[in-house]
């Protein structure tokens, strides 16, 4: 600390003089060694301010140097950005889908609450006897027409229906890749605590040993390596290598005898 | 093809497990069960009763490449049909899935005439 810089045995004699120079009442003794003092304690300010500088600078040179803060930021980062990006136009695209099912059906069900309903009307007043035999012809007309609509009207809800099951299938999809992007995450943090771990213990010490670390990062990426893909994210990298669906998939395997 | 066959639905998104599900009573299958990853499954198809099986592969726990490995080496079903249903489409690992036995592979997204065709291939060449 600048304190116990400050006051060493030189600034004590000094000190001792200076109060002797006083004692004595000699002012001109005493100017001067008051100077002297303020000069030897700016002096070891200046030196720890000087140290402390080049400490914050070599470690500023040391994160700049560190390849890992780039690959991070160009990697890793960047990798992220792209998977988080491909979730939401996928969830995007599965609430277009829902929606459009939805608003397609509905009609589907108005056409049968109508036609239900004009026929219950009907069929009231058949029971109660309040029918006669033209009224009765044009009731099972209608009635031979609705069940043929409400047949194929309720065949094409339930396809919709299906459709928007189908679409909920982004679930699976979008979970998959933010457990990859969390994964990430977790690493980059894991990086970044190393870091800061690595420039605090630099103050004070001359040179920066990342070594043990970048054998550690190795391991990692290997890991790394032998872990699945999950889905394939387009612009990404691990597309390369990747069927592209399942046409292709059918394709491999009949090569493969099945 | 039986329809009343006992099919094992094995993934660990539940989302997935009911569209499958749903699919499958579609095509007349209403025998199924459900497990979440493999180590779920494994005690179900101990248990036995389980006529095919269709599993994702990326889960945690147990993955669905070790369930099919571990169904192909068990001798009371070592014969079961098992489809794997799963996002992964390297090269390598449909390699692999085809290496360790398994009867069909579809890759995620998929459509319900996908899952049919692939289910009809499978037991065509079950029952021929």
């Amino acid at each position: 600390m600048v304190t116990d810089v400050v006051i060493d045995e030189a600034f004590i004699l000094r000190a001792k003089d200076l109060v002797a120079s006083a004692e004595s009442g000699n002012d001109e003794e005493v100017k001067i060694i008051l100077d002297e003092l303020a000069v030897m304690k700016e002096t070891s300010l200046f030196q720890e301010l000087g140290r402390l500088t080049r400490d914050v600078h070599e470690t500023f040179k040391a994160f700049r140097s560190d390849s890992r803060i780039t690959e991070l930021a160009d990697g890793d980062m960047a990798d992220a950005k792209e998977r988080l990006h491909y979730v939401i136009s996928m969830t995007q695209q599965a609430a277009d889908a829902t929606m459009t099912h939805i608003e397609a059906a509905i009609p589907l069900c108005e056409n049968i609450t109508e036609g239900t309903s004009e026929l219950l009307s009907s069929w009231e007043k058949f029971t109660q006897r309040q029918m006669d035999a033209n009224e009765f012809r044009q009731l099972s007309k209608t009635l031979k027409v609705f069940l043929e609509t409400a047949n194929n009207d309720s065949m094409a809800l339930m396809s919709k229906l299906n459709e928007i099951m189908m679409a909920q299938s982004y679930q699976d999809i979008t979970g998959q890749i933010i457990y990859k992007v969390i994964k990430l995450v977790e690493d980059v943090e894991k990086d970044l605590i190393n870091l800061i771990k690595l420039s605090s213990e630099h103050i004070g010490r001359d040179v920066l040993e990342p070594a043990a670390d970048k054998d550690l990062t190795e391991v990692e990426k290997n890991k790394a390596k032998h872990s699945l893909d999950g889905p394939v994210v387009p612009g990404l990298a691990d597309e390369v290598e990747t069927l592209s669906g399942q046409d292709e998939v059918d394709d491999l395997l009949s090569s493969l005898g099945f | 093809m039986n329809k009343d066959m006992k099919i094992l639905i094995v993934d660990d998104f539940s989302t997935m497990r009911r569209i499958i599900k749903n699919l499958l009573r579609d095509l007349g299958f209403t025998n199924t069960v459900e497990a979440d990853d493999g180590l779920t499954a494994v005690p179900i198809l101990a248990a036995g009763g389980i006529d095919f099986l269709v599993t994702d592969w990326n889960m945690p726990g147990m993955q669905g490449i070790d369930l099919l490995r571990h169904v192909r080496a068990d001798e009371k079903l070592s014969k079961m049909p098992v489809l794997m249903v799963t996002a992964e489409q390297k090269r390598e690992q449909i390699i692999e899935a085809a290496q360790a036995g398994v009867n069909g592979y579809i890759v995620k997204p998929f459509t319900a005439a996908t899952l049919k065709e692939k289910i009809d291939k499978i037991f065509e060449r079950i029952d021929a």
